[in-house]
């Protein structure tokens, strides 16, 4: 069915991860003529979204065929409910019980299953920082307008063994009845600063810390165990053992975001962070790239043809011609990416299904949770609770990501934390609880493949899989990078044009003016 | 796709008399390349036709604004961009999609055959409320039909869909069918706006802005 596919590209592209994907759009948009291919039937590798087929599917190949997916293991799957559906008993007719409030759904496996499509489950979840680089280059480039944001609606932490709201904003910090005025003079002080410094302000401040930990910074600031709690574990998201200068910095980050979007610094794309590859590809065929999934490579050399040396890549009997190959890690020739991996930074990811969330609120929820480790071996933990209006599961449940770095395995590294708030009993679902119900669970590690990236042969250019980090600060980097590689002196996804502004030539025939409007012209009038 | 919210988009004015409602609507093309997908909406949106069109570089998004009695429409129409080629759309084409428009081209049948596998696919992976017309592009070649009315009408009828025969190169029916779609959109409560009310597009304005649904 795609044995016309053109076979002489400028740029080639194999695998559709969010890297592969920002290079390959910045490609197209200065008119390289792109190819974008990837092994499997889906868009984003390991940065996809799966519905709750797509997921079974996805578990199946890595516990059936580890060698197609080299970057996950140590896979766990295990459900706490029943396969089929039992016989439910109406408390009232209309489904509600006697106090007027909805009676929990009682669901079955046979339940996700039909309900499959409503699941968008995250492989790599990960939030964009309301001024990060990742959202200024959705707005920069006008790629923006292809996807739809929520805001995070609030920052917990874990404290004196329960989960706490963490003051962000100055409102915040001014209306918690968490911290005395002292303290709250204190910390405003403290954060107004770190927010203030210049680069030469903060090298200044901080030349006799290089070599000391945050957590003596804040200390000897003055800052009281409360305060150094929220600020270390929750906003700078760090460990006692996170160098000062690093954690003024997340703090910086953390801080500059907040204001711009809603009430935290951070935003969730609808349907998953699947959905950001994706936007980038459309970018790249509106301005030309040609798309082919289904379509894995077999073998990748170079080849001096007519004094020009160029990427010969064969491809189900195809041979495909190139000035340049970027190729996702886990889609290359296992012979062209270095082996030297070690796992000293790999993943631990969990997904959890729960019928609640984990602490409940007026709306629903969308939640970034720190903890802080529970032991002294342990790294912190970055939970993300994600609800239906997200786009990422029927209503009543919630799905939610847990991830840490590898210490032991990801469910020996997670589960501790799990247990503080899910019950994770598998009992009733109706039985009232203070903790949701966990319905689902799931854990794997992923490779940490920052470090082998090499670029074996000239002219070849290998992409990073996903990285634990929170947001997808990297990935841009590194997409940049490559791409200025590839060309040198041009300008990185400039903006593309609004549909009113492209003028068409020989406009032969006129018909009537053109009333549209552009997309976000219109102001609110709600 | 979850319509979660319930607001009332018809927001009064305070003296009471009813404002017009502004709902806007994700529409998406679908077809095989080269029946006049982009054609048709460059003759809506704009009123031009190019003979000789090229696959549309640079402008797979067009938006276009319809005035009903006591609404005013406003499609935000999206174009495959040629993803459709090796079967390889993106989900995130469909997704929150509240219409659809199955091109074909009635001087070619396995056009019309493709056509009722987009329909398929709609139905299967788009929201369960999307508004599907079939648009038979390229009426002015009827001395070259391939594709009967009737049996695009019967089959159209069947599966519910709105159906016309257009021709971008007449504007015939272009106008037509986008007014029928806007028709048949239910533009009460949460209708338009993205999937779901709170979901927001991002922007240079700083200032938190709420969303795009019906203002």
């Amino acid at each position: 069915m795609d044995d016309d596919l053109p076979t002489d590209f400028q740029v080639i592209v194999v695998g559709t991860g969010l890297v592969e994907s920002i290079v390959a759009a910045a490609c197209s948009r200065i008119r390289k003529n792109v190819l974008h291919l990837d092994s499997r039937d889906h868009y984003g590798g390991l940065w996809a979204s799966h519905n709750f087929e797509g997921l079974q599917k996805f578990i199946k190949e890595i516990t059936t065929d580890p060698s197609r997916q080299l970057q996950v293991y140590n896979l766990i799957e295990k459900w706490y409910i029943p396969k089929e559906s039992q016989e439910v008993k109406q408390e009232g007719e209309d489904g509600k019980t006697e106090d007027g409030k909805e009676a929990k759904k009682v669901w079955s496996q046979a339940d996700f299953a039909s309900e499959y499509r409503k699941f968008n489950i995250d492989m790599t979840p990960k939030l964009l920082f309301a001024r990060g680089p990742l959202v200024e280059l959705l707005i920069s480039s006008n790629i923006a307008r292809y996807a739809e944001f929520r805001c995070v609606t609030r920052v917990l932490t874990w404290m004196s063994d329960k989960l706490m709201p963490v003051p962000c904003s100055r409102a915040d910090v001014f209306a918690t009845e968490a911290v005395s005025i002292v303290e709250k003079r204190m910390l405003m002080k403290m954060l107004t600063s770190i927010v203030g410094y210049n680069e030469e302000e903060m090298d200044n401040e901080f030349k006799d810390w290089t070599d000391k930990t945050f957590q003596e910074y804040l200390t000897h600031k003055g800052l009281t165990p409360n305060l150094i709690h929220y600020v270390l574990y929750a906003i700078a998201g760090g460990t006692n053992a996170m160098p000062c200068l690093e954690g003024v910095r997340e703090c910086k980050k953390f801080l500059m975001s907040l204001g711009r979007y809603g009430n935290t610094p951070f935003l969730w794309p609808m349907y998953g962070s699947g959905e950001l590859p994706q936007c980038f590809c459309r970018l790249c065929a509106v301005f030309g790239g040609v798309y082919c999934l289904n379509r894995p490579i077999d073998t990748v050399e170079n080849k001096t043809v007519d004094d020009k040396k160029v990427v010969v890549i064969e491809s189900k009997s195809k041979t495909l011609t190139c000035d340049h190959l970027v190729l996702g890690i886990n889609e290359g020739p296992k012979d062209l990416l270095s082996q030297e991996h070690s796992d000293s930074s790999d993943i631990s990811r969990a997904v959890f299904i729960t019928n609640g969330t984990i602490m409940s609120s007026e709306k629903e929820p969308l939640t970034l949770l720190r903890f802080p480790p529970l032991n002294e071996d342990n790294n912190a933990t970055t939970v993300l609770e994600v609800g239906p209006a997200t786009g990422s599961c029927p209503k009543g449940l919630f799905v939610v990501y847990f991830i840490t770095n590898k210490v032991v395995d990801a469910e020996t590294d997670l589960m501790p934390y799990a247990q503080k708030i899910f019950d994770m009993s598998g009992g009733e679902q109706t039985e009232a609880s203070d903790k949701p119900k966990c319905l689902w669970s799931l854990f794997y590690n992923v490779k940490d493949t920052s470090a082998t990236v090499r670029d074996g042969v000239e002219g070849v250019h290998v992409c990073a899989g996903p990285d634990a980090g929170l947001d997808f600060d990297r990935a841009v980097h590194q997409a940049e990078e490559i791409f200025k590689k590839i060309c040198p002196g041009e300008e990185f996804l400039p903006r593309a044009p609004d549909p009113e502004e492209i003028v068409f030539e020989d406009d032969v025939t006129h018909g009537p003016e053109f009333q549209g409007e552009q997309e976000d012209a219109d102001g609110d009038k709600e | 796709m979850d319509m979660a919210t319930n607001r009332n988009a018809a927001a009064q004015r305070p003296n009471g008399a009813p404002q017009t409602k502004v709902c806007q609507f994700k529409l998406v093309l679908l077809g095989e390349s080269a029946v006049g997908k982009s054609s048709l909406v460059l003759r809506f949106v704009k009123g031009q036709f190019h003979e000789y069109q090229e696959s549309t570089i640079g402008a797979a998004f067009l938006t276009q604004t319809l005035c009903l009695d006591d609404t005013t429409v406003k499609f935000e129409i999206w174009d495959t961009a040629g993803q459709e080629r090796y079967h390889s759309l993106a989900p995130m084409y469909y997704r929150g999609a509240q219409a659809a428009i199955v091109v074909y081209d009635i001087t070619n049948q396995d056009t019309f055959g493709r056509a009722k596998n987009w329909v398929k696919e709609l139905q299967r992976q788009a929201s369960p409320s999307i508004v599907i017309a079939l648009a038979g592009n390229k009426s002015d070649l009827a001395a070259k039909r391939m594709v009967e009315f009737e049996e695009a009408q019967a089959y159209a009828d069947e599966n519910g869909l709105l159906f016309m025969e257009t021709s971008a190169k007449t504007a015939m029916n272009v106008n037509d069918i986008f007014l029928a779609i806007a028709n048949k959109l239910p533009k009460s409560e949460s209708a338009g706006g993205g999937a779901a009310g709170g979901a927001r597009r991002l922007n240079d304005a700083d200032a938190p802005r709420s969303s795009s649904c019906c203002k």
